[in-house]
């Protein structure tokens, strides 16, 4: 018997794909933002009101993960901004790979800013790098305040944290200090933008974070 | 269940290797990973049982070591290295605690005949 030393990171294969996605990404001088979170968490609502609210409007490409349906790509479209949609048809998470073979022939130098929204989930996504430029949990109150030191690698590999459904607060069991507390304690740089998208309260703050992102990847 | 993609990566690599080295069995993979990977090792034996069917690893044992989480206390500065991560300092209660860690994950050798 011998022995074959190897320290080769398991996700090796994701991570070349994800090197080349942020290559490609970077040439085109592309803000790009992985949104995860679970289902229900409201994604798909903050990319809608982004799109409406941004100003100027950047041009804007959004790719939806899902297991089934078209439902998300639809509902961007309708507002008049390019969406693909990625079934997974069972996979849980998107990977490198399928962000390559969806945008790997596209000019992506159209494009300022691409929403990467992920597959519902607050477990598997997180380790897997699709080559963004920032990773963007979305929580919601009615999730409950102990969310974070539940799914901790989901909140520790995050740069901002998006707290959803704010106007709800006074009708719910949370604590928003309590949530930041947990939060911080898998990572302490988090970045936390509590906001409603139905009410628009906090929105501005966002809006604000995501253009100085994007004025940091034109060259 | 992100595990079967792991557990299919695992596998390619294996792959990879005996191209290169050309060996016939797999006895033991030895496998590193952070506090933070996220990985369930019941999950990820299940889901490796599976892709492992047929090939030089098909009786292979999984050695995976999880690196423990170090806590501490920004109120008491209780420090210490626990399995899973804590909410509340055991020593003053506060919920004021730092979680260290890491999600890598790496193969870090293979025995092999």
């Amino acid at each position: 018997m011998s022995e074959i030393k190897l320290k080769k990171n398991v996700h090796s294969r994701n991570q070349e794909f994800a090197d080349q996605n942020r290559q490609q990404f970077q040439r085109a001088g592309l803000f790009t933002v992985n949104i995860l979170g679970s289902p229900g968490a409201g994604k798909t609502s903050l990319v809608e009101q982004t799109v409406q609210q941004l100003s100027p409007l950047p041009r804007i490409l959004v790719i939806e993960g899902d297991v089934e349906t078209e439902y998300d790509a639809d509902r961007i479209r309708k507002l008049g901004v390019e969406a693909i949609q990625i079934q997974t048809h069972g996979a849980c998470h998107l990977d490198a790979i399928m962000i390559r073979e969806y945008i790997g022939e596209k000019n992506l130098s159209d494009f300022q800013l691409l929403f990467i929204e992920n597959v519902g989930n607050l477990i598997c996504p997180a380790g897997f790098d699709l080559g963004e430029d920032t990773r963007v949990v979305v929580g919601s109150t009615t999730e409950g305040d102990d969310k974070p030191i539940k799914y901790p690698e989901m909140y520790y590999t995050a740069n901002a944290c998006v707290i959803n459904k704010i106007d709800l607060i006074p009708h719910i069991n949370f604590n928003l200090e309590d949530f930041k507390t947990r939060a911080r304690q898998a990572n302490e740089d988090l970045l936390f933008l509590p906001l409603s998208c139905t009410s628009g309260e906090g929105m501005a703050q966002w809006l604000d974070w995501l253009k100085q992102g994007m004025a940091g990847c034109q060259g | 269940m992100h595990e079967l993609a792991l557990a299919q990566n695992i596998m390619n690599l294996i792959n990879e290797e005996q191209t290169r080295h050309n060996f016939t069995k797999v006895e033991t993979i030895k496998l590193s990973a952070g506090g933070f990977c996220g990985i369930d090792p019941h999950a990820l034996s299940f889901a490796f049982e599976i892709v492992r069917a047929g090939s030089c690893a098909a009786e292979a044992e999984l050695d995976l070591q999880i690196d423990p989480i170090k806590i501490t206390c920004r109120q008491c500065g209780f420090s210490a290295s626990v399995e899973h991560g804590v909410s509340i300092c055991p020593q003053c209660k506060s919920s004021e605690i730092m979680w260290d860690g890491d999600s890598h994950f790496d193969i870090v050798s293979l025995e092999v005949e």
